[in-house]
Formats: C-alpha cells, sequence, structure tokens
C-alpha cells in the first residue's frame, strides 16, 4: 500500500504544539496546584505529583536498566530471553533497538513499558522501579508514563479515529472536551486531520499507524516505546513514520525507543542499542 | 476508573463486532426465553380468568366436598376363611332350627328345610394345597351371611370417623361458614314415565339397550334413571331460573335438570334440538333450554318392594293365564291379580275363589315370612317433577379449544339432576311426597361403599369464604404424598376420614394442574433455560475468549483491571438487556395473538363449562405479569453476567504481552 503524499509533508508550522506543551496532561497534578493555589480546601492537599521537566537534559537518564534479565517458561523448556542487559537511555534520546530476531528486543521493549515483570535485575523508569509496583500503579505508569506503538497498529475497528485517539485519556478520565481537544490536536499533528471521521478500515497502513502514534501521545507520556513500528510498512511510508518520530521528540521532548531491524532507519536515531542472544552487543563489536 | 459514558462506547463496539453471532444468539436464546416467558404470562391470564369464573359461578364462596373414607376390607371379610365358614355353618343350623320352629308354629306343613339356600359351597378359588372336598367358602346369597353383613354394617358404621358432625368440625375449624349434606335418592325404585305413560306389559324398568346397540335415546339421562339429589338451594341457586314458573305455580318435586338430560328426555316434547357445534350456537341453545324447560313437567312412578312384588305377580298370572287358556285340566289360581290400567296405579284383585282355608293357609305363610323379613303394605305414587332450572353439562365434541376449557375449567355438579331442598319445602305437601324423598341407611357394605356409612349423603359440602382457606382445607384433609385430590385408596391407606376435593366448579383447577404437571414443567422449562443459557454463555465466553488481545491492547495503553471488567459488564448487560427485551416482547407478542384470537371462543366456552351467562366475566389469557416473569428476565440477566465472569476473569489475569504476542 502506498501513502498520499500528504503523509510525507508535514506542516512545518504548528500551534498545537504550543497549546499541548503548554498543557501538562496531568488532570490530577493541575487541580491539586489549583486546589493549594487557592487555598480553598480544608482538607490535607492532594500529594503533589512530580512535575515533568517540560525540555529534556542531556545526561538526565529517564530509562536506567541494570542486570536484567527474563527467562521464560514453556513447560520444562526455560528460554532465556533477556541474560543481563544493562543501559541507560537519557531524556530524550531516540534510541533504536536492533538485533536478529529472538534476540530479545521485544522482550526488553515490554519490561521497560511495564507490561512483564523481570526475572531478574531492575528497570527504573524516572527513578522509579517498575518492578515494584502494584498492578493498578503499573497500569496507571503505562498509561501515563508509556506510549505504545505495535507493528499491528492494534487500533479499535468500530472507533472513528478521533475517538480511537480518545481511548488512553478514557481510561485516564480526562474530561471528555479536553481529551477531545488533545486528540484532535494531535491527529491533526499527525497529519490525519481530514481522516477524524474514519474507521480503522477505512485508513491506509500509514495512516492506521500515524493514528496509533497519536493514541500513544494522548496523555502525553515522556517515553514512546515502538515495536517494529514500520515492519508492516513499506519502507517510503517507513521512513515518513521515523521522521513523524523525530518530530515529535524535537517538539514535545519525549523519549523515543524504537525496535527495528532496517538498519537505515535505526541509522536515523541518535543511538543503536544492538541485542544478540539477549546480551548487548559492545559498541564497535561486529556481531 | 473508566466514566461509564466512555465504557458504554468500549462496550458498543464490541456488540458491533461479530453481529451475525450475536443476532442469531439473541434470536435463539430470546426465542427460548420468549416461550418460557409467554407460558409464564398465559398462566398467570388463564389463573386469574378461572378465578373471575368461579367467582361469578359461586359469588364468592368455595366449595369443598367430603367424601367418607370407607376401609373396605374391614367390610368385606374373606368369604373362604376357614374359621368364617366354620362359624356360618354353625349360624346356619342354628337358622334352620328357628326355620323349623316357625314352620310348625304357623302350621306350614310342607315346610323343607332343604329348599334354604345353602349356607356352605365349593370354593372354586381355594386353597390348592388342600383336598378339593375340603375347599370351602360362605355362600354369599344365604341369609347368615346377609345377617353377618348387617352386622359388619352396623359395627362400621359404629367406629367411623366420616360422620357429617366430625366433617362439619373439621371444616369449620378450617373456617369453612357452612356444611351441607345433599341426600342422594338413587336406587329408590322410582321408574320415570316417558311421556307420562307406564307399559307393563314388558318391564317395569328402563330398557338398558340390547346387547351392542346404543340404549334408547334419553335412557342414560338422570331423568330417565331417576337419579336425584335433594341439595341446599344456597349450592345451585346460579342455576334456578329467574323468573321462575314453578314458584309461581308448583305443580311437582322442583328439580335441576342437566341440560343434555333435558333434551334428551324432552326434548321432543318441548321442541328442542340437540347441542349444536359451536360455543356461541350452544350458549343460545343453553339458553332455549333454560326457558323453554323452565315449568315444564315430567312424572315417575314410585313403588315399594311389595307393590312391584304383586306387579310380577300379576304379570306372571298374565302370562301363565295365555300361556295355558287351552291346557285342559289347567286349575286358574284362585286369587287373579290385575295390572293397574291407570299410570302408576295400584295392583288390584280381579277375583278371588279362595276358600277360607286357603285363606288361612296363605296368611300363615305371610306370618312365616314376616318373622324373618319385615312386611310392608305394597305401595304405589304418581311422582310429578317441575323443571325449576337446567345444570350445565360438560360435553365433549366441539372445537378443540371449547373442550380445552372446558375440560380446564369443568364443572362436577356430578349428582344427576338436583332437587333444591328450600323450593321443595315450598311445594304443597301432596305434591311433595317428603316420605319418599329420603333415603334409608346403607344395609349392606354395598350401600355403604356407595352412600357413605350413614345414609344417602354419598358425599359432605363445605363452604369456604376464601379460595384459600378451600385450598388449605383440602391440604390439611389429604394424604401425605397424594399425587391428586381425589385418590380414595390413598385415604384407606393413610387413616383420614375424607377424600376430600372441590365441588361445583374446579376453582383450584390451575393448583391442580400446576401441582400434577409441576415436574414436568418445571423440567422443561429447565431444559429451555438451560439450553438458552448454554447458547448465552457460548456466546458469551467465545466473545470474551476472543477479545484477549483488545483485552491486552486496553491493558497496555494503561487499563486497570476494573476498567476491563466494567467495559465487559456493560457489554454483557447490554447483550442481556437486548436478549430479555426480545424475549419479553415475543412472549407479548405470543400471548396478545393468543388473546386476540381466541378470547371470545374462551370466554364462551368458558361460560358454557361454568355455567354463567349473564355475568359479565371475560377469559383473558393475557396476565399482568407476577414476580416469575421478572425472575426470568432478571435471570436472563444474571445468566450472562455469570456466563462472562469465568472467561473474563482468566483474561484480566492473564499476562497481556502474551495476547499481544499471537498472531
Ligand atoms: N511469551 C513467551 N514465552 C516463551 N518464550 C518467549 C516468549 N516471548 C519471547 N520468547 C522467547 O524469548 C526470546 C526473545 O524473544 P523476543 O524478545 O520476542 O525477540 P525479538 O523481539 O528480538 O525477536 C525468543 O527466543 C522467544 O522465542
Ligand atoms: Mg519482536
Amino acid at each position: 500500500m502506498t501513502d498520499s503524499p500528504s503523509d510525507a509533508g508535514m506542516p512545518n508550522r504548528n500551534p498545537v504544539a504550543d497549546f499541548l506543551a503548554s498543557f501538562d496532561g496531568d488532570v490530577e497534578a493541575a487541580i491539586a496546584a489549583l486546589r493549594a493555589h487557592h487555598g480553598g480546601s480544608r482538607a490535607p492537599a492532594l500529594p503533589a505529583l512530580p512535575v515533568r521537566p517540560p525540555r529534556p537534559r542531556s545526561g538526565d537518564h529517564i530509562i536506567t536498566v541494570s542486570d536484567l534479565h527474563k527467562t521464560y517458561r514453556m513447560g520444562r523448556q526455560k528460554v532465556a530471553a533477556l541474560g543481563g542487559v544493562s543501559l541507560e537511555i537519557d531524556r530524550g534520546e531516540f534510541v533504536a533497538l536492533t538485533g536478529a530476531s529472538g534476540s530479545g528486543k521485544s522482550t526488553l521493549l515490554q519490561l521497560i513499558g511495564g507490561l512483564d515483570k523481570p526475572s531478574g535485575g531492575s528497570v527504573q523508569v524516572d527513578g522509579v522501579d517498575i518492578g515494584r509496583l502494584s498492578d493498578a500503579k503499573l497500569s496507571r505508569f503505562r498509561n501515563q508514563t508509556i506510549g505504545f506503538v505495535f507493528q499491528f497498529f492494534y487500533l479499535q475497528p468500530f472507533l472513528r479515529l478521533t475517538t480511537n485517539t480518545e481511548v488512553p485519556g478514557m481510561f485516564a478520565r480526562t474530561p471528555r472536551q479536553q481529551r477531545r481537544a488533545q486528540a484532535t490536536a494531535l491527529i491533526e499533528e499527525v497529519g490525519l486531520a481530514d481522516r477524524s471521521k474514519h474507521l480503522p478500515k477505512e485508513m491506509s497502513g500509514g495512516q492506521m499507524q500515524r493514528a496509533a502514534i497519536a493514541r500513544a501521545l494522548l496523555n502525553r507520556p515522556p517515553l514512546l516505546l515502538a515495536d517494529e513500528p514500520t515492519g508492516n510498512l513499506d519502507s517510503a511510508t517507513g521512513a515518513s513514520i521515523i521522521e513523524l518520530f523525530e518530530r515529535i521528540r524535537d517538539e514535545f521532548g519525549t523519549t523515543i525507543v524504537i525496535v527495528t531491524h532496517d538498519e537505515s532507519l535505526a541509522r536515523r536515531a541518535d543511538r543503536t542499542i544492538r541485542l544478540s542472544d539477549g546480551l548487548i552487543v559492545p559498541q564497535g563489536v561486529v556481531a | 476508573m473508566i466514566g461509564f459514558r466512555d465504557s458504554i462506547t468500549l462496550a458498543r463496539t464490541k456488540i458491533r463486532s461479530k453481529r451475525l453471532r450475536l443476532l442469531i444468539t439473541t434470536i435463539v436464546s430470546g426465542l427460548l426465553f420468549g416461550i418460557i416467558g409467554g407460558g409464564v404470562l398465559l398462566f398467570y391470564g388463564t389463573s386469574a380468568s378461572i378465578d373471575r369464573f368461579a367467582d361469578q359461578n359461586l359469588g364468592g364462596r368455595y366449595l369443598v366436598q367430603g367424601t367418607p373414607v370407607i376401609p373396605s376390607e374391614q367390610l368385606y371379610p374373606y368369604p373362604g376363611d376357614p374359621a368364617l365358614v366354620k362359624e356360618m355353618q354353625a349360624a346356619h343350623t342354628a337358622y334352620l332350627a328357628e326355620r323349623k320352629a316357625a314352620a310348625e308354629k304357623y302350621g306350614i306343613t310342607d315346610y323343607d328345610p332343604r329348599t334354604e339356600v345353602a349356607a356352605i359351597i365349593d370354593d372354586p378359588y381355594g386353597d390348592p394345597s388342600i383336598p378339593a372336598s375340603e375347599r370351602k367358602m360362605v355362600n354369599q346369597e344365604s341369609v347368615v351371611w346377609k345377617r353377618r353383613m348387617a352386622e359388619i354394617v352396623a359395627t362400621a358404621q359404629k367406629s367411623s370417623k366420616s360422620t357429617p358432625e366430625a366433617f362439619d368440625t373439621a371444616a369449620r375449624s378450617g373456617g369453612a361458614t357452612e356444611t351441607y349434606q345433599p341426600k342422594h335418592l338413587q336406587g329408590l325404585g322410582i321408574a320415570y314415565l316417558k311421556d307420562g305413560r307406564e307399559d307393563l306389559t314388558g318391564t317395569n324398568e328402563p330398557t338398558p339397550g340390547k346387547e351392542g346397540q346404543a340404549p334408547e335415546e334419553g335412557m342414560e339421562s338422570s331423568i330417565a334413571q331417576s337419579n336425584f339429589t335433594v341439595m341446599d338451594d344456597d349450592l345451585v341457586r346460579s342455576f334456578i331460573a329467574e323468573p321462575n314458573a314453578a314458584r309461581a305455580t308448583p305443580k311437582g318435586i322442583p328439580v335441576l335438570v342437566p341440560v343434555d338430560d333435558v333434551v334428551a328426555t324432552l326434548g321432543k316434547n318441548l321442541g328442542l334440538t340437540k347441542r349444536p357445534r359451536g360455543s356461541a350456537a350452544q350458549i343460545d341453545w343453553y339458553r332455549t333450554v333454560r326457558d323453554k324447560a323452565n315449568g315444564a313437567t315430567f312424572t315417575s312412578c314410585y313403588r315399594n318392594d311389595a307393590e312391584r312384588a304383586l306387579i310380577d305377580e300379576a304379570r306372571q298370572q298374565a302370562a301363565d293365564l295365555a300361556a295355558n287358556a287351552r291346557t285342559p285340566g289347567w286349575e286358574k289360581p284362585a286369587r287373579i291379580l290385575e295390572l293397574p290400567t291407570t299410570p302408576c296405579g295400584a295392583v288390584t284383585v280381579a277375583s278371588d275363589t279362595r276358600t277360607e282355608r286357603e285363606k288361612k293357609k296363605d296368611a300363615d305363610r305371610e306370618a312365616f315370612d314376616a318373622q324373618f323379613t319385615p312386611r310392608t303394605d305394597p305401595r304405589a305414587e304418581l311422582l310429578t317433577f317441575q323443571i325449576v332450572g337446567v345444570l350445565p353439562t360438560q360435553q365433549s365434541g366441539g372445537s378443540t379449544l371449547d373442550s380445552v376449557v372446558s375440560g380446564i375449567v369443568g364443572t362436577t355438579y356430578g349428582y344427576g339432576a338436583l332437587i333444591p331442598a328450600d323450593l321443595l319445602a315450598a311445594v304443597p305437601a301432596q305434591l311433595r311426597h317428603a316420605d319418599l324423598l329420603t333415603s334409608p341407611p346403607p344395609q349392606s357394605p354395598e350401600q355403604m361403599m356407595m352412600f357413605g356409612p350413614y345414609g344417602p349423603e354419598a358425599a359432605y359440602i363445605a363452604s369456604f369464604p376464601t379460595i384459600n382457606d378451600a385450598k388449605s382445607f383440602i391440604e390439611s384433609q389429604a394424604c401425605p404424598g397424594t399425587p391428586g385430590v381425589f385418590s380414595g385408596d390413598y385415604y384407606i391407606e393413610c387413616g383420614q376420614p375424607f377424600s376430600v376435593g372441590t365441588y361445583g366448579t374446579s376453582y383450584l383447577v390451575v393448583d391442580d394442574i400446576a401441582r400434577q404437571a409441576r415436574p414436568f414443567l418445571i423440567g422443561l422449562l429447565a431444559a429451555l433455560f438451560g439450553v438458552a443459557t448454554i447458547i448465552i454463555w457460548a456466546m458469551m465466553g467465545r466473545v470474551i475468549a476472543d477479545s484477549r488481545r483488545e483485552t491486552a491492547v486496553f491493558r497496555a495503553i494503561g487499563a486497570k483491571r476494573s476498567d476491563i471488567m466494567k467495559v465487559y459488564v456493560l457489554y454483557s448487560i447490554w447483550v442481556a438487556v437486548r436478549i430479555a427485551l426480545f424475549a419479553g416482547l415475543l412472549a407479548a407478542a405470543i400471548v396478545v395473538g393468543i388473546e386476540v384470537f381466541f378470547t371470545e371462543r374462551a370466554t364462551r366456552a368458558a361460560q358454557l363449562a361454568y355455567g354463567v351467562f349473564d355475568g359479565d366475566a371475560r377469559f383473558h389469557f393475557l396476565g399482568i405479569p407476577g414476580p416469575v416473569f421478572w425472575a426470568i428476565l432478571a435471570g436472563i440477566l444474571l445468566m450472562s453476567l455469570v456466563a462472562i465472569t469465568p472467561p473474563l476473569l482468566r483474561n484480566i489475569r492473564r499476562n497481556p504481552i502474551r495476547d499481544m504476542r499471537d498472531e
């Protein structure tokens, strides 16, 4: 499938980005701040949530992975998917995870995203060891801190684009109007303004992946994780998706980790981390 | 947690997926639940209608009939019992001595004890292990046996707990306001005079019809069979025609006759046609019969045993005279009797050429007989009956619906023609024949079994002010574990004094049917419910199982377990509401359809069955839904919620990434 030219050509000026940048996305924090400001409540003030710094600073690790192990059990057999991975990713960094199929890329991404529990070692995101979070806290973490983009998009087949984009806001209980505004802005941002009433089946693969990216960004997570986001797209469309990631990183300061085995796309990232048999291949070593 | 509107938004997207499967599930399970619900609505409607008609008929009284329970084995000793045989043998010897002494006393010179009926005869069914010559039994025709039976009856009467007083006490303590003892008058020697004429040349009894032939027209009717019951007016008031011709000019014994019997016996004279087909025509027919028969009369003849013996003798003489008129040397009897020439006239003596000696000999013979059987004077009396109303009767035939309705609601007056006691009392004494309209207490076990232990009351009747009083009285008198209310054998075994059931209209018919059909219905409903439930479960299970990836994606983008729960619970409520709605509408449609097409006919059928022709009660099938109906709807909801729980719990406990991998 081929995408329309508008997929590739992006408007340069973006007023919505400014709005999004100024709004923190964290409603509870905003309400808490308002309460504190007005001093109207006699009840103990809500605990202030850590305010995310608006701009990335280099050397500030958003992700710290230490000696991460993951072993899958397949009946009697044990599969060591990760055999002791340690890495750090800076805030605002755009990192590509590469490696052969079965090398543990998806596993690493999922552990960082809190979709699974490590067998050993730890993952810290924003200084929080996510392996120790309760299920409810982990859900909130995934909702607020992580944006997931999947190879097969996984949009809701019977929701129109705007509503589809709003789903993470539904789980966050973001007020409807605000959610709608955010979704509309993001849809424009990813270049699908004229598709907002479309169902997924009425869109191309590239458009669906843009929609999925818009959805991942709805709660303005500081971290975007994408597992082979271009794996199901032709190379031109894949390239435009990578461009979109770059722009998101530039405009929102979002830290981005993508899994890909397309070397040419990986090269556009700030840094490439190569995995082999569940271990990081040291830089400069040719696998 | 996710907001309500949002969870609806997400739940609705599920509805839109797998639409065909959802549609089929909705239709099939809705159909099954609809049938159950329709049946329940129909049940409510029909019960309410039956109550309405019963109420119109009975005027808010509920009658219970108690039939005395007589332990039959106590009444019928085994005639081959060796001890009894021995005892009867001795009694017979004593009886013969008695006879011989009496014969000597009255100068009966030709008395021969060998002409007496033997007391002991061979027992063809005797114990085969003893020699055939010793297998003996008591002859049930013998005098000593009959005497023994009379003793047994007297003992049974004395020990019976089934007295009218006991019934009255029990019924009143159960809330009855009144009890009645209808007097059954069958077998009194009353013979119907067809067209007012009496034919004594053949037989005095109604022709029962030759072998293999239908009995003569009308001969099975309560009139021809002289099957009368004196009953309190209270019990039959709704059938007494008003204005009543008999009240103005009483011409005889007032009687309520089953409508078909009126037509069968008096139809020709009154210009009545046979019961037509179709309930509307039958209602008109019933009214016509009621109006035309109002005040009509018919006659019967009462003759006591002595008079009937004379009739037989006169007839025998007439036959002998005709046969031997030309026989040389044949001697005419000295006393010649003449058959009556007027209807129900008395036998007269045409000629009596007996000598004084002969007269004395006959008188001695009579005195001898009178010592063993009490003597009564011959008596014949012409009775006039006047119809004061007609009773509804069940007739098979007609449309299926008619027979179904009348079969369900049926009236059971079951005593042939009824004589209202108060109306009877108002009739001038010479028309009333009050002394004839009583039956003597039972003399034999057979009579006791048929009419009860004390007299002609086959049953006692109690009137209750509410259906519940009547019902609980019936239940209190019934034997534990009896399947139906009329099960005499059970009563004997469990020792209750009365076999009880509804009387008049079967107002408890719904209860009865429900009781009897309960195991079957519960099974059927459970099966329907089970199938519908399995369909819903299977469908819901599949939907949830198919939603694993979706669940995983929701989890990945931040849904809590409770969010997922909420979405799917709303989804299954929505599905259940659709099924319940469909089932409810279907049930209503079924019953409304039946209502529209059948109410008219059912009303007429019920009017016929209950004999309520002038009331405004209508037979409705559509009932106001009761708790069972709502329980079914709630059950559908519950079922689908229960159905999603296990697969849903499994889903949300799963590791989300596992479900995203399976492509
Ligand atoms: N859920 C699982 N159960 C069992 N083995 C798994 C599971 N997920 C991944 N694996 C195994 O772990 C290894 C790493 O898999 P994965 O992280 O998906 O590799 P990649 O994404 O680099 O292709 C593979 O050998 C894979 O078969
Ligand atoms: Mg992978």
